[in-house]
């Protein structure tokens, strides 16, 4: 694995720094010593709301981590009925959106706004595409299967070669593995609809050549916010999918 | 990493397609290590070190995409500082979830702990 970066690599070329008319640096507030400080302040900043991001799902996840403690063979009996083929296929479908955002932030930075623009409508379009395999794949069959949590859930276990059988768990049991599964893809799928959104705004203001984006700190910013998507959903993945028999 | 604010330079291509690639590899691990024990029929696995495993591996992952995607390889002490915070925030909570988990724990003879 390629964990380790030949030093020679990192530093080759320099960021793009936009100036004014009168050669002074745009955007450099006036409450700021340089623009690394200025950086350093808005990547800290988005790392707070990442905080709270962490926290968040986090939450969610101990719930998670609870009643896997309390009811194993539920988890495991439940988790037959997600397709861990879709599960893989979004997990590539994500991580490839990532390198395609870090390829827009690096485009930013060198100052090559349309092929920014570009990487970043390949990501929403996988963005998209992960949201159209999530709900119409995964969500809808269920749906109709009635494994939605409510009045109208209808609990059945499923055989390794896919055969309906009666439950072999607790119904009820199975019915919180249920809500915790539409609870936390959900709560990421609006995450990922939100970065869709995001990074829509951000391609308009750049094919607009908007002074608000002629810097890339704001492509930068969004880019953590859809890397931490990816990596709520690097842990979903193994959670949901991934249970042993 | 710096010692203060510095801009640095943009992180090459080359460093995210490595990244990349070993996301992939990861990725393609985390479903080996399942499938086998799962669906092969070639031999059970301890589902507390199966899940250890798939964890190890997505703690892996996640790390990459922190340091490379993320860029906090590049980046300041105090964006490091900030960056690790919310996963201390993750493991105090998580400490207080045991304080529940281990309400029921028992000793060997079935007396409350």
């Amino acid at each position: 694995l390629s964990l380790e970066v030949a030093k020679s690599e990192e530093v080759t070329e320099h960021a793009v720094l936009p100036t004014d008319e009168h050669g002074h640096e745009e955007h450099l507030y006036h409450q700021f010593e340089n623009r690394a400080q200025q950086d350093e302040s808005y990547v800290v900043g988005m790392w707070t709301f990442l905080v709270t991001e962490i926290l968040f799902f986090g939450a969610l996840f101990l719930v998670y981590a609870l009643f896997r403690m309390k009811y194993p063979q539920v988890y495991s009996d439940a988790h037959e009925h997600l397709d861990w083929r879709l599960g893989a296929l979004n997990t590539v479908v994500l991580l490839t959106s990532s390198l395609t955002m870090a390829m827009a932030v690096y485009e930013a930075q060198i100052g090559k706004r349309w092929r920014s623009i570009g990487y970043m409508l390949v990501t929403m379009f996988l963005a998209a595409a992960f949201l159209v395999i999530k709900l119409a794949f995964e969500w809808y069959p269920k749906w109709q299967h009635h494994l939605v949590p409510g009045p109208s859930f209808h609990y059945f276990s499923l055989t390794p070669d896919g055969r309906e059988i009666a439950p072999l768990v607790a119904p009820g049991k199975a019915e919180l593995f249920f809500g915790l599964y539409f609870t936390l893809t959900g709560l990421h799928g609006i995450h990922v609809l939100i970065g869709i959104l995001v990074m829509g705004v951000l391609c308009i203001l750049l094919a607009l050549n908007r002074p608000s984006v002629r810097y890339y700190m704001p492509i930068e910013l969004a880019g953590l916010y859809w890397h931490f998507v990816d990596i709520v959903w690097i842990f979903l993945f193994p959670l949901f999918y991934l249970i042993g028999r | 990493m710096t010692t203060h604010a510095e801009t640095h330079a943009p992180v090459q291509p080359v460093v995210y397609l490595r990244t990349y690639g070993a996301l992939l590899v990861l990725m393609a691990l985390t479903v080996v290590v399942w499938y086998v024990p799962n669906h092969t029929g070639t031999g059970h696995i301890n589902q507390a070190l199966a899940l250890s495993m798939a964890m190890l591996i997505a703690i892996i992952k996640a790390l990459l995409v922190i340091l490379f995607f993320m860029q906090v390889k590049y980046s300041s002490k105090l964006t490091w500082l900030w960056a690790g915070l919310g996963f201390m925030w993750l493991l105090f909570m998580s400490g207080i979830i045991m304080d529940y988990v281990s309400r029921n724990f028992r000793m060997p003879d079935g007396r409350p702990f």
